[in-house]
């Protein structure tokens, strides 16, 4: 189980998260959804400390991290139990596919370069991008970037894989790829947060969704109950503009 | 009346002044050397806010950018000796400055002088790599030093190679200076081919063929080792082949 509390961050005189609570159970795939600038991007990177939160706590194997004030060593162990799959892909340009791959696991966890590969391979092979292990990145299309990107986290084996809207910038027609290998991670039993504006995927795929807005969780619970369901005017609003022909 | 230019006089000072070419090859290694490494330091401690070390390294950057080059050799040649004469007064040490080289004088003077160009250049290859690159070493567990070897400095070497390969070529004339210190490299060996025969056209000519073949081939050089670490950037298929090889299986 992890779970975050209280988690707040401003940057300058925006307060862009106004004290976070969230759990997630073992196995739970939890999909965040929310207008533009709500800090759901913020909430993730704060919690893999890409960005320091002002206040809040973490608790990752019953060990309760103080995000505003963890240490370096604190950190690393933070960021060495979980996966971050970014917006943009963030592949290393100067790494094959491979070595995209197994960079963390040689050098984040000190595994031998042998069983690293391996590990990696099979990663490579559960996204179907095998074949082109050494390829260099910007010789892939967006949608096969992402991919990889994904291998380079389920690699790891991390306690939580967390997801920045991994699909925004992809293009229309590799959104699906990408999100079939995500379905494919949720059918595993792998722990995700995952920020999206794919409603169907969420709707599909998600134990759990979280509705935040303006920094604060205005509606939280089944996923079916929140998409097809919501109780509060303001996810009500955003999902009308999200699916502009759904009941909801 | 005499020959107004003598081309046998030119040919036959070539051997003599190319003679001493090691020794300006010596200068520019020995200083780009020194250049690299004072120049990575003033670039670190710049990118990584280290106090003192950068407002420190920002002032010697400043100087040395706003000094002529000849006056730089001159103020090693003469302040190097005042200042271990100091210290020998002070504190009783042995400094003896007569027995130091000319060429360490040389070394020092220009090596001080790239290091400052060379910290330009090399801050601004690591600020030119991709800031996402380097959240993704940390997201997947990385140190800072690990990030630093595996992420930023290969990329930033490729960016550099192009400004540091010039900034060699700008060393190796600017080594044409140290004659001022009496080193005698193929500059000094010209001047004094030059004034053993009275003809100086000649001889210039002659240092000036050997200065150009140095520039250019370390240019080539530089050119080369560019092409070498860019090839993870020119091996990208077109479009066709990326989609005959893209059979996507499903694995759900």
């Amino acid at each position: 189980m992890l779970r975050l509390e209280n988690v707040r961050k401003r940057f300058g005189d925006q307060e862009i998260l106004k004290g976070i609570d969230l759990v997630i159970e073992n196995g739970e795939v939890v999909v965040i959804i929310g207008p533009s600038g709500s800090g759901k991007t913020t909430l993730l990177r704060c919690l893999n400390f890409l960005v320091r939160a002002d206040e809040g706590n973490l608790w990752i194997h019953d060990r309760k991290v103080n995000l505003a004030a963890a240490d370096r060593k604190t950190i690393l162990e933070v960021r060495r139990s979980t996966a971050f799959v970014f917006q943009n892909y963030n592949l290393f340009r100067n790494k094959t596919v491979l070595d995209n791959v197994t960079l963390g696991l040689i050098k984040g966890r000190g595994t031998a370069r042998g069983r690293a590969e391996e590990i990696a391979t099979a990663a490579l092979e559960q996204v179907g991008m095998k074949k082109f292990m050494a390829r260099y990145p910007n010789t892939l299309s967006g949608g096969q970037q992402q991919r990889v990107g994904i291998a380079r986290a389920v690699a790891l084996n991390p306690d939580i894989i967390l997801f920045d809207e991994p699909t925004s910038a992809l293009d229309p027609e590799m959104v699906g790829e990408v999100l079939d290998v995500m379905k494919g991670l949720a059918g595993d039993g792998t722990t995700m947060l995952i920020v999206t504006h794919e409603i169907s995927f969420a709707r599909e795929a998600a134990d759990q969704v979280i509705f935040i807005d303006e920094g604060v969780v205005a509606e939280k619970g089944q996923a079916e109950e929140v998409l097809a369901h919501p109780r509060e005017e303001r996810t009500k609003r955003f999902l009308r503009r999200l699916l502009p022909d759904s009941a909801a | 009346m005499g020959k107004l230019f003598d081309f046998d006089f030119l040919l036959e000072a070539f051997p003599k002044i190319l003679r001493y070419l090691p020794v300006t090859l010596e200068i520019t290694f020995v200083a780009m050397i020194i250049g690299l490494v004072l120049g990575l330091g003033i670039a670190l401690s710049e990118i990584h806010n280290i106090p003192v070390c950068k407002q420190l390294g920002q002032g010697y950057v400043a100087f040395i950018r706003g000094t002529p080059l000849m006056v730089l050799i001159y103020l090693t040649y003469f302040g190097i000796p005042l200042m271990l004469e100091s210290l020998n007064r002070r504190f009783g040490t042995g400094f003896n400055t007569n027995a130091i080289p000319p060429l360490a004088y040389a070394f020092v003077a220009l090596g001080l002088n790239d290091a400052a160009f060379n910290s330009v250049a090399i801050r601004s290859a690591i600020e030119a790599v991709d800031k996402r690159e380097i959240e993704a070493a940390h997201s997947i567990g990385m140190t800072a030093l690990q990030t630093f070897k595996r992420v930023i400095a290969p990329q930033a070497l490729i960016i550099a190679v192009p400004n540091l390969g010039n900034q060699i070529i700008g060393l190796i004339k600017g080594t044409s200076l140290a004659f001022t210190v009496s080193v005698i490299d193929i500059m000094a060996s010209a001047r004094i081919q030059g004034s053993r025969g009275m003809r100086f056209v000649e001889v210039y000519i002659d240092v000036a063929v050997i200065y150009w073949v140095v520039c250019f081939l370390t240019g080539k050089c530089a050119a080369l080792i560019e092409r070498r670490l860019r090839r993870s950037e020119l091996t990208a298929p077109d479009e066709k082949t990326l989609e005959k090889n893209d059979i996507y299986e499903r694995n759900v």
